[in-house]
């Protein structure tokens, strides 16, 4: 699979709807929106999504050297900073939730090609807080299973 | 002459055993790898890889780590994602479901 294609695909999705963006906070210098991939830069503000490829599975056709289709999990989460007064779990669960409804048996434009088999949310509750520097982040997301031919 | 009999109640006996057994192992190979897999970089994942191990709980096998397991599998503000134990198991699910056929179909 083309990890590139899908990663823009899955950007492409997010980036494009008003709703979510709005959710999320100022894009951080350099990028258009508050959506990053596998981590979000230092100045980055919050509310914000970060996404990754979780994990791969290839499969084979016969002798065939090329992966007939893929089965991939990929973590879209939300995360938000808590303020004074309010916990950053609203926002992020508010944030992941749009996330879900965008992503959940979505059609994506792959380029390249490679046709989507399906895209369904498989896991959530990847739900935690972290504390750095004395502030505390919450973190809300899932996993989704995107199958598609290679 | 053989009288028919039916196997079921035979088979239904050996079932959860031998199903058991193939869960353990598989679980317990998942672990294995995960651990092989994961991040133990000091001093904020220090000891992480020696902590993961199956077990088998009251509510069935499992895979048991440090608390911080999440860190590095989800990532934190500053740190990408070191993904180590979901590629773990799901590149042990096929083996383990191709397994639990040969045992299902030996029985």
């Amino acid at each position: 699979m083309n990890t590139t294609a899908i990663r823009r695909a899955i950007y492409g999705k997010l980036a494009g709807d008003t709703t979510l963006n709005n959710l999320l906070g100022t894009a951080a210098p350099g990028y258009s929106k508050a959506i990053y991939f596998e981590v979000a830069p230092e100045a980055a503000r919050y509310p914000l999504v970060i996404f990754q490829k979780q994990s791969g599975s290839p499969t084979y056709t016969f002798g065939a050297p090329d992966t007939a289709i893929e089965s991939d999990l990929w973590l879209v989460k939300a995360v938000a900073q808590d303020l004074p007064g309010s916990s950053g779990s609203d926002a992020a669960e508010a944030a992941q939730a749009r996330v879900a409804a965008l992503l959940n048996d979505a059609s994506l434009s792959i380029s390249g090609g490679a046709l989507l088999l399906w895209l369904r949310r498989e896991q959530d509750g990847i739900d935690f807080a972290e504390t750095l520097d004395g502030e505390v982040y919450r973190h809300a997301g899932a996993l989704y299973r995107l199958t598609s031919t290679t | 002459m053989s009288s028919l009999k039916s196997r079921i109640p035979e088979i239904v006996v050996a079932m959860e055993p031998a199903v058991q057994a193939t869960i353990a192992e598989s679980v317990g190979a998942m672990a294995s790898e995960a651990a092989s897999n994961a991040p133990d970089a000091p001093p904020a994942f220090t000891g992480l890889p020696e902590s993961i191990e199956a077990k088998e709980a009251q509510d069935g096998h499992g895979i048991y780590a440090a608390w911080y397991w999440h860190f590095p599998e989800f990532g934190t503000v500053r740190q990408a994602a070191h993904p180590y134990l979901i590629p773990a198991v799901e590149h042990e699910v096929p083996s383990m479901l191709a397994k639990l056929r040969g045992v299902l179909g030996h029985l």
